[in-house]
């Protein structure tokens, strides 16, 4: 069984590299393609190195020439002859995403609200429990719907913000992709396939439309490995 | 143009709850035949797995906790 990490053109070749468990990574070639993977360690827990690993081996197959195709951690396959199987099987699809990737690469972008205006909403929630305590049933109900009204207008916030990027940022995005967020606080979350020769003008267009909202939190991240773009939805 | 260096912000809990997000959830399936697993035990429960224990390992902020 083998852990893979990436997809990337067959001359492209791990150099002196090791990933998860500190295993040597390798790579399984067929046709243009290659595979980048590693043999097991030890089974053991999977620690929050592991997925750290497994991302710095992706990093390490990235620059401006070359985007890997990032597959997605805990995938293994039984050994390097199923592997070529499976990339024959469906080489035009990796090659094309290859083809759309090179020179790109994925920021993030993760809207929170700022501490005061979190808790505000927690406090207030909590004020309104004690009023209705009377009739905990109801003061449930109304509980659940309020907060389910606050979830949707967070998203509805976090939307508008995500839009305001894509505008100011739409001559450097070529892709983009967002989804709501459930954590306390939290509105949205955002990725941004990039090309590298804009990732100044997207850098700059994120920090103008923070700049608008001052009581948001902005969490910019990357360059990432374009894990949220492999899917055609 | 220089080569992109791979860094991702800050070193922060967010910055975990994107890579836990991007490394667990999304990335490409090389085949659907294949078996999502980590040790035998599905992708699904090993996210949770990593999600809670590194929770608790990273300074306990990776998932704020609910409010009820």
């Amino acid at each position: 069984v083998l852990h893979l990490y990436c997809i990337v053109p067959a001359d492209r070749r791990p150099a002196d590299l090791h990933g998860v468990g500190g295993a040597p990574v390798r790579a399984v070639e067929a046709g243009s393609l290659a595979c980048w993977l590693s043999e097991p360690t030890a089974a053991g827990p999977v620690e929050v190195a592991d997925l750290r690993s497994h991302n710095a081996v992706i990093a390490a197959a990235m620059d401006e020439r070359c985007t890997p195709v990032p597959l997605r951690f805990g995938q293994s396959i039984a050994d390097d002859a199923a592997l070529r199987a499976e990339l024959e099987r469906k080489a035009a699809h990796w090659s094309a995403l290859l083809d759309r990737f090179a020179g790109h690469a994925e920021f993030g972008v993760r809207l929170e609200a700022t501490a005061a205006r979190a808790d505000d909403g927690a406090g207030q929630r909590a004020r309104e429990m004690q009023t209705s305590a009377a009739k905990p049933g109801t003061a449930y109900l109304e509980a659940l719907a309020r907060r389910q009204a606050e979830a949707a207008q967070r998203s509805q916030a976090g939307e508008r913000v995500a839009a305001q990027i894509r505008e100011r940022a739409a001559g450097v995005i070529r892709d983009s992709r967002s989804e709501p967020l459930s954590t306390p606080g939290g509105l949205i979350t955002m990725a941004h396939l990039v090309a590298w020769n804009g990732v100044t003008t997207y850098h700059a267009s994120v920090d103008a439309v923070r700049g608008a909202h001052p009581d948001l939190r902005f969490h910019c991240t990357g360059p990432w490995p374009p894990y949220s773009f492999v899917s055609d939805d | 143009m220089t080569t992109p260096e791979p860094l991702h912000g800050p070193d922060d809990e967010f910055t975990l709850a994107e890579l836990v997000n991007r490394v667990l959830d999304k990335g490409a399936v090389v085949s659907g035949d294949v078996v999502i697993s980590v040790a035998g035990v599905e992708l699904i429960y090993v996210g949770l797995r990593v999600l809670v224990s590194s929770a608790e390992s990273m300074r306990g902020r990776l998932l704020p906790p609910r409010d009820s």
